[in-house]
């Protein structure tokens, strides 16, 4: 017995040590391995590189990828840091996080006071970040126009302006497709020529009304009864509108593409009803599945398993390749509203400088690197040349030999998420002319009258919060034709109201006003 | 007693008395210290961090400066329906598995006291197993079977019966019995044993005499086990009871799986706490939340704790 | 000599017992078994117990092609259980040992401040800032192994109560008086007296530390190679659900949705994370029954 405890004894201050020396080992390896440790970044990084080049600025970039840091991380790191070393006298760490535990993991190091110089804002909501102070002021000692004239000169001032919050920039909008094609859906094209839909012509997005797309439907399902018809989500709603969600909500919209500035309540409006009858509509004939409202495997999923059909998708230059590659299967894109500019959509996912950022200056450097060095933005998109990807004699862009979508180190399949995507090269699969492509595509669509303003919540963020409580609870329901629209949205509504949502649209339009006014 | 005993004696001694003892003890404490340090690390050095349910929070100037507003948090959270909600909730579901959890385990105690041989062990590992699963998998778990299109709920129990399939993570209406259930699955085989063993420490004797009496199986168990049985009822339920307004984290945020649709039965305080903070980054309602919680604990607790007292003195906590 | 009438009564409980092992026992089977089912026939027929088409390859999924993560992750949660629960029950026992302690000068002021901890905290945010700027145990082991779970204020006062009522004052006065010190005393006699709470606690923590996701989600945000199975598992939930609830404001959600392992793949990480506690259970499950017993009392 005694001998038992004295060993247990021995083995746990064993035990102790071993995990302090592990732990400790473990950050010194790190440190060693890629110029700082993240706790105490600028004192280990001049200690390590102070001999080499003299002043080197330590960054800290965060931004989420779907599932997590890529395996290749640190080379990629320091990839880019080859680049930016001696130019810039900056030296990066990327700090890749989840999507699903970004929003968590910014909220606590930014309340917790640790340094992060760089942050995108996807996921970790752009409006909500600034109303709580985590970001900064772009503008404050003439940052931008000192450090960062190549960003306003590759994304214009106009989309720079869309970034406002209550007339003061906190991120930049990154360049990608802007514009947004409405009312598109994605159809497997095999069904499709199963029920002898005429596939011919070359374009990329086929152009039908809504009538046509409910005719092709009814083939569809009564061709193939037992696959699901359509897979409706919670983007579909906006997706399939011509509503200007100001501010990324839907509280307070609006209506027919933005033309006139006149805020006005999505849920009593008729295109509501209409949308909504007509899903619950399909509901009624057996196109939606019961479990639609939260199963949460994705549509491109059940395409690929074959118990799919078609979902909803936004259109874009590059969407058939997209679709088609995520599904397994050749997709048919229709579209049957027009190409449009939110007022949201520039300032969707802005990048942005914390307020614990440690070099504001350095950063705002480094930012407009991203927007402006190819070599850098290929990097940070995908990867190193030779070991992650390599380029084509088509001059496309293919994974390099002997990786490939599962093995490769570095596919975050974010490039959309970068700042300046146009710098990068265009992936296999893809027209060549892609960018073009797209820069047209956002250059020809509608925009919205109210294109540039971004809603300040700070007065009514208890209603918000309150009133997406109320629509979180019906959604689904409603949304995915699960209850009569007659019934449903009347009751979301009265809800919905007593929850403040008048509050929120009245608001909206007095800042929509001196938006306008100031125009 | 005699604690309190000793504890006047040593308090009433002569000074020299306690510096000897006190000089004793020197080992005692140090053996303490890690412990006491960790307790002061983990729960009291946060603790000044509860001021921003009085403050206005503003990352800038982080929790500790940023300005006062007063009980304006508190406010708020009292007029939405927020508050109602998730203390409904809370206290409604802790006395559902209270009054289910008891009454089940009670039964499976009085059942497994009965049986004998190798069986009644396996049925007692198998009852206690799902206690060890931690609340992620059981959130998986519960999703085989309640997910709308591919659960075996749905797929294969109504099918059989020919009734429709149901979208159990769309209707709020059903989760109050999922998660009684899940509780009661979760935590029975648990309880019981805390039962049986009191059984077991009964006389038999008094079984035998009423058999002879011709008492029935029925009348034992009425006349004799659960009279037996109440001080140890009486116990664990006032102990339940000190902690009605805390809930089980993990079981109400990993099994409704943060569906919007259900929060109506689902949001408990302590989901709130943690979804206010990190999806609506709202840090000071949500720390207002917290510290209602505490409070309103934390006088539970002492109560119940001296009724506790009162009825056996060896039972309380402190 | 049994009666007609206790033989009904077995019967029932017999059938009672069974119906309800088996309830207790079901989920878990469906687990097992749809972890070794095809994808797409689960996608299709959904969870069933006779799968039209089992497969394994969500655990060749699991051991080859992305073996170096979960391997890893499992690797992980052993070392933090054994690593974690040893130096929670060292300190849970030195600081019970000296609350239970008759006479120890202070005793009452410290077993409330211990009891003090079960009903307030700081919260997660003060929590986390004082972990990360203070001590720094963002993005290492430590950041497992100590928030709230190294040592709970309920397994102290457990273990006081054992103490106190279980190993008898006289036996300890006796040996102080013939000489030995304080903590021999303590260790010659407190403690091979109470081996069955601290096995209790032992199996508390062990499970505790086995069963955790939080502290990972929480303190691990670039070393992915610190993540446990639970953390890997709890992960893919949020990202889930993250994706599906903000689908709209992305339009690529679709494509990050593809990304994650599919829903057999899952279950079988599950399994794996079941596992570990079915083979060790049969061995512990005597110590713990009592274990219960003795901390029933207290709730």
């Amino acid at each position: 017995m005694k001998k038992k405890i004295v060993a247990m004894l021995m083995a746990s201050v064993m035990a102790l040590s071993l995990c302090a020396c592990g732990g400790g080992g473990g950050d010194a390896a790190q440190s060693g391995g890629d110029g700082g440790a993240q706790q105490s970044g600028g004192d280990s990084a001049a200690a390590d590189d102070g001999s080499a080049s003299g002043e080197i600025t330590k960054l800290i970039v965060a931004f989420p990828t779907w599932t997590g840091a890529p395996t290749d991380t640190e080379k990629v790191q320091e990839a880019m840091n080859e680049i930016t070393r001696d130019k810039l006298g900056i030296e990066i760490e990327l700090q890749v996080s989840d999507f699903g535990s970004f929003n968590q993991s910014m909220t606590l190091a930014l309340s917790g006071g640790e340094q992060i110089d760089i942050v995108s804002t996807l996921g970790f909501a752009y409006a909500n970040a600034v109303q709580q102070g985590y970001l900064s002021n772009l503008e404050e000692n003439d940052l931008l126009s000192t450090y960062g004239a190549g960003i306003v000169d590759v994304m214009g001032q106009a989309n720079i302006d869309a970034c406002r919050v209550g007339g003061v920039l906190y991120g930049l909008p990154n360049n990608r497709d802007m514009a947004q094609g409405r009312g598109c859906v994605a159809v497997a094209t095999e069904y499709l020529e199963g029920i002898g839909y005429d596939l011919s012509g070359d374009s990329e997005i086929i152009r039908i009304t809504v009538d046509e797309l409910n005719d092709v439907y009814a083939q569809l399902h009564e061709k193939y009864p037992d696959k699901e018809v359509y897979r409706p989500s919670t983007g579909a709603m906006s997706q399939f509108s011509n509503v200007d969600s100001l501010g990324g909500s839907v509280f307070g919209v609006l209506l027919d593409n933005g033309k006139e500035l006149k805020v006005e309540n999505l849920f009593t409006s008729d295109f509501y009803m209409d949308y909504c009858n007509r899903i619950y509509d399909y509901n009624q004939k057996g196109y939606i599945s019961q479990d639609a409202a939260t199963d949460t495997t994705a549509a491109t999923e059940l395409v690929k398993a074959g118990t799919l059909m078609s979902y909803t998708t936004g259109g874009k230059p590059g969407i058939k390749a997209q679709e088609t590659n995520l599904c397994g299967r050749e997709m048919t894109i229709f579209q049957t509203m027009d190409n449009y500019v939110s007022s949201t959509s520039v300032a969707s996912f802005p990048w942005a400088i914390p307020i614990t950022a440690a070099n504001p200056e350095a950063s705002m450097k480094y930012l407009n690197e991203l927007y402006t060095n190819a070599d850098l933005a290929n990097v940070l998109a995908w990867g190193i040349e030779g070991e992650h990807y390599k380029i084509g004699d088509d001059g496309l862009a293919d994974f390099a030999d002997g990786v490939d979508a599962s093995t490769s180190g570095w596919n975050h399949s974010m490039g959309w998420l970068m700042p300046n995507q146009f710098l990068t090269h265009i992936w296999v699969g893809n027209s060549p002319t892609l960018w073009d492509e797209m820069k047209e595509f956002n250059d020809s669509a509608v925009v919205s009258a109210a294109s540039g303003f971004t809603f300040d919540t700070t007065n009514v963020a208890n209603e918000v919060t309150a009133v997406q409580n109320v629509y979180n609870e019906y959604q689904a329901s409603v949304e995915y034709g699960f209850v009569d629209p007659e019934t449903g949205i009347a009751e979301m509504n009265e809800k919905m109201m007593s929850a403040g949502l008048q509050k929120i649209i009245d608001e909206k339009q007095a800042q929509l006003d001196a938006w306008a006014a100031t125009k | 007693m005699s604690r309190a005993k000793t504890a006047s004696e040593a308090g009433g001694g002569a000074k020299k008395m306690t510096l000897k003892r006190f000089k004793r003890f020197i080992p005692i404490y140090l053996l303490m210290l890690p412990g006491l340090i960790y307790l002061f690390i983990n729960n009291y050095m946060p603790l000044p961090g509860l001021t921003v349910a009085f403050k206005k929070y503003n990352a800038g100037m982080g929790i500790y400066k940023s300005p006062w507003v007063g009980f304006q948090n508190f406010t708020y959270l009292f007029t939405t329906d927020d508050a109602w909600v998730i203390t409904r909730n809370t206290i409604g579901y802790n006395l559902a598995f209270i009054v289910v959890n008891t009454v089940m385990a009670i039964t499976v105690a009085i059942i497994l006291s009965e049986l004998t041989g190798r069986i009644k062990k396996f049925y007692q590992s198998a009852i206690l197993l799902p206690n060890l699963i931690s609340s992620v998998i059981i959130g998986y778990l519960v999703f085989a079977f309640f997910s709308v299109e591919n659960g075996f709920v749905n797929n294969s129990i109504l099918k059989l019966f020919g009734k429709e399939a149901v979208s159990w993570y769309s209707e709020a209406k059903y989760w109050p019995f999922i998660l009684i259930f899940v509780s009661a699955w979760k935590s029975v085989g648990y309880n019981c044993i805390v039962y049986l063993a009191t059984l077991m420490g009964f006389d038999r004797a008094f079984y035998e005499s009423a058999q002879i009496d011709g008492a029935t199986k029925w009348q034992q168990i009425k006349y004799i086990t659960l009279p037996l049985l109440k001080p140890t009822i009486i116990m664990l339920t006032l102990m339940a009871i000190g902690r009605i307004f805390y809930s089980d984290f993990g079981l109400f945020y990993q099994v409704p799986m943060n569906q919007g649709a259900l929060y109506s039965t689902t949001n408990t305080i302590d989901t709130y706490v943690y979804r206010g903070l990190l999806q609506m980054g709202n840090i000071s309602m949500s720390a207002a939340a917290g510290v209602y919680q505490s409070i309103v604990g934390f006088v539970l607790v002492l109560v119940a704790n001296l009724v506790v007292r009162r009825v056996d003195k060896d039972s309380a906590l402190i | 000599m049994k009666t007609r009438e206790d033989k009904i009564f077995n019967c029932i409980g017999h059938i009672v017992m069974l119906l309800l092992s088996f309830m207790a026992l079901i989920p878990i089977i469906l687990m097992f078994i749809s972890s070794l089912t095809d994808n797409a026939t689960l996608i299709q027929d959904g969870y069933s117990f006779l799968p039209a088409k089992w497969s394994a390859y969500a655990y060749e999924w699991v051991f080859t092609s992305n073996s170096a993560t979960i391997l890893r992750a499992y690797g992980i949660s052993i070392i933090l259980t054994i690593i974690g629960t040893t130096c929670s029950v060292l300190i849970t026992m030195c600081l019970a040992y000296g609350l239970s302690k008759r006479g120890l000068p202070g005793r009452q002021v410290i077993t409330f401040l211990v009891f003090f901890t079960m009903l307030f905290n700081g919260g997660l945010v003060p929590t986390y800032i004082n972990y990360t700027t203070v001590f720094h145990i963002k993005d290492t082991f430590f950041g497992l192994l100590i928030p709230s779970l190294l040592m709970s204020a309920f397994n102290v006062l457990l273990m006081k109560s054992y103490f106190a009522t279980g190993v008898p004052e006289e036996i300890l006065e006796a040996a102080y008086i013939d000489g030995a010190s304080e903590l021999t005393t303590m260790w010659k006699i407190a403690v091979p007296l109470s081996k069955p709470i601290i096995t209790t606690i032992a199996m508390f923590s062990g499970i505790a530390y086995w069963n955790d996701w939080n502290n990972g989600y929480i303190y691990l945000v670039k070393r992915t190679d610190l993540f446990s199975i639970q953390n890997l598992l709890n992960r893919l939930m949020q990202n889930i659900q993250a994706l599906t609830t903000n689908a709209s404001n992305i339009g690529n959600a679709g494509e990050g949705l593809a990304q994650i392992p599919s829903a057999t793949v899952r279950m079988a990480m599950a399994a794996m994370g079941i596992l570990p506690i079915i083979i060790v259970y049969p061995f512990i499950q005597k110590n713990f029954v009592k274990g219960i017993t003795l901390g029933g009392v207290k709730g």
